[in-house]
């Protein structure tokens, strides 16, 4: 008995961890170079999902290694579409607004972005039975779990993986911490401002994208779905710290385990937990868990 | 001389009777519209001190608004009180205490993470509400029954109309806006209101001159929350039924801000923007009931993006006193870490 509790909660804990460090890494790469806290970053990971939703019912002979490429393709594309549309507004001008006055601004705009989404797929719920029967189920401690759980866990941590690569190895990626530690020095320095601001938002609208997709098998899908995600991930960007990349995984996986746990012991703070949480590491340091000063 | 601010009494004089007899010539409908607006305007008000002149922007208000809302509904629920003045004294005092004591915590922060702890606790209070259906009705909320105002001595119920087709909360609303009204207005021309904004320029200066940040701050968020409570009896009395989305961040909350952003931090300008606010969302729920999001969010947009300092613009006008409260700059960032 003792095991099967465990190994639903690891599981569980895994799985959530994964996703919430895609839309979250996103989330905090954008803020920390931007400067701008997106609500309405939870729309890419929307359109994501729904990409998924399309694809996968236009009919195509579906195989393994295909609708792993659907899904990749359906996050890619979804970030794409909402990076282009958003991008001149986010960069030309509210970088050089007030943090309090963008959460507004990009409340409208999620406002605007969910309404076209339900002008697009409609207010009905959809279930995306596609994927779960390609990849059959395993057993483990005599429960059994789709294999598509595992395929998640992994595809998202080799992505986490080569965006933490991206960032520390590569020049672009350099630059984009450089802008983010100091926006001033790192300009002065001859780093183009435009071209890092833009490619840290595409780097983090497209986590946020592949997310929705990679999670769109395991959720119905409607109309403002994404808000939860959002709010879990604001939980893991205020509690690692604004713009902190480092550690935002071991914040995910804390906030993954204590709703894992309080599924299994208290369902009815499953969702409470983590904004408490948030309002007592707000307090204590507000800084965050990985912040500096 | 022109003096400007006798001239605002005037109108504010003006609006109140106005708003006191408009229910002999206007439809129920609008006399709804316009407390639901009023209802807006009273929780806005209490924001201006705090994040106008203090410069701290809460999302708390939504969550203070359900608690008493709750409170009401519960203690009708389960201690079958029916009889609106004995509902009123814990349905304030108990935000206020809750408030109090969350503002211990909160006001540790500033700056964004004030208005993310505040965001945090409200989504809190919807959550423990949505989780403990048992108690609480979970999505299907509390029905609000037509309570009377004293039981037993006036028995007027707070849904039967009074003077035409104008009900007894309507009035209510009207006395309860005028009340804050007043307050506020001499709150804002109160030291405290000075010290406020001391403190919103450069906090530690202000605390060289003996300012204390967290008494000031604090009395300036349990006033929001009185407020904010005030508006959630009013709501509740008038709605007839309560729902926990009342404290989720996209509900009032994030309406209650929204409203004093367009407001510009003002007591004319957040009248002016409640009253356009509720107006805009009721025509555009009634025209595109689908897409009234849309509608809501673009004009939002717009407004937002051609016009920081809110819809002021067009109140340019008006008084000095209320150039002197517009405070939140939005000109440069200064998102200090």
């Amino acid at each position: 008995m003792a095991i099967e509790v465990a190994t639903i909660i690891v599981i569980n804990t895994l799985l959530y961890t994964a996703i919430l460090t895609l839309v979250a890494l996103g989330l905090n790469i954008v803020l920390g170079v931007l400067k701008i806290l997106n609500q309405a970053h939870g729309i890419a990971m929307a359109l994501g999902a729904y990409l998924v939703l399309t694809l996968t019912s236009l009919g195509l002979p579906l195989s393994r290694p295909l609708i792993v490429i659907v899904l990749l393709l359906a996050g890619l594309l979804g970030g794409i579409l909402f990076a282009s549309v958003t991008a001149i507004l986010m960069i030309r001008k509210l970088i050089y607004y007030e943090a309090i006055y963008v959460l507004l601004v990009t409340y409208s705009i999620m406002l605007i972005a969910e309404d076209i989404i339900k002008f697009i797929w409609g207010a009905r719920s959809y279930v995306i039975g596609e994927v779960y029967p390609l990849f059959g189920t395993v057993s483990i401690a005599g429960i059994s779990y789709p294999v598509y759980y595992f395929i998640l866990i992994i595809a998202a941590s080799i992505i986490t993986a080569l965006t933490y690569i991206f960032i520390d190895y590569t020049p672009l990626g350099k630059m984009i911490r450089a802008v983010a530690s100091d926006r001033e020095t790192a300009m002065a320095l001859g780093v183009r401002g435009d071209m890092i601001y833009f490619s840290a938002y595409i780097v983090g609208c497209l986590l946020a994208g592949i997310g929705g997709a990679l999670t769109a098998p395991l959720l119905t899908l409607q109309p403002g779905f994404s808000l939860e995600f959002l709010l879990m991930a604001f939980i893991v960007v205020v509690l690692t710290g604004l713009g902190e990349i480092k550690g935002l995984p071991i914040t995910a996986f804390i906030i993954s385990l204590m709703r894992a746990v309080a599924v299994k012991f208290v369902p009815e703070l499953e969702m409470a937990i983590p904004f408490l949480a948030m309002l007592i590491g707000l307090a204590l340091r507000p800084q965050g868990l990985f912040g500096r000063g | 001389m022109f003096s400007p601010r006798r001239y605002e009494s005037f109108i504010y004089i003006f609006f109140t009777l106005l708003l006191l007899f408009l229910p002999l010539a206007v439809p129920k409908w609008i006399e709804f519209l316009i407390t639901i607006a009023l209802i807006y305007t009273i929780a806005v008000l209490g924001l201006i001190p705090l994040s106008g002149l203090g410069g701290l922007m809460s999302f708390g208000n939504g969550a203070f608004l359900t608690l008493s809302a709750y409170t009401i509904g519960l203690l009708i629920r389960y201690l079958k009180i029916d009889s609106l003045a004995l509902l009123v004294i814990p349905a304030i005092l108990i935000p206020i205490i809750i408030a109090w004591i969350f503002s211990l915590l909160a006001l540790r922060t500033r700056y964004i993470f004030f208005a993310l702890i505040t965001l945090a606790f409200t989504m809190l209070i919807y959550t423990l509400l949505l989780k403990f259906y048992v108690y609480t009705g979970g999505t299907d909320g509390l029905r609000i029954p037509n309570i009377a105002l004293i039981k037993g001595i006036l028995d007027l119920k707070v849904r039967d109309p009074v003077l035409g087709n104008a009900y007894a909360g309507y009035y209510i609303t009207v006395i309860t806006f005028v009340i804050i009204l007043f307050i506020t207005q001499r709150i804002l021309n109160s030291p405290f209101a000075l010290g406020l904004a001391a403190l919103r320029d450069n906090e530690r200066r202000a605390k060289d001159l003996g300012i204390n940040p967290s008494i000031l701050y604090s009395y300036a968020f349990v006033y929001s929350a009185l407020t904010a409570s005030l508006s959630g009896i009013l709501y509740a009395i008038s709605v007839g039924h309560i729902d926990p989305g009342l404290a989720h961040w996209t509900g009032p909350s994030a309406k209650i801000v929204f409203i004093a952003t367009l407001g510009g931090f003002t007591i004319p300008g957040s009248i002016l923007a409640a009253f356009i606010y509720t107006v805009l969302e009721s025509y555009a729920l009634k025209y595109l009931s689908y897409y009234w999001q849309f509608i809501v969010g673009s004009i939002l947009l717009l407004i937002l993006l051609t016009s920081p300092k809110g819809l002021l613009v067009l109140l340019e006008s008006l008084p000095k006193q209320i150039s002197r409260t517009q405070f939140l700059t939005y000109s440069k960032k200064s998102h200090s870490k």
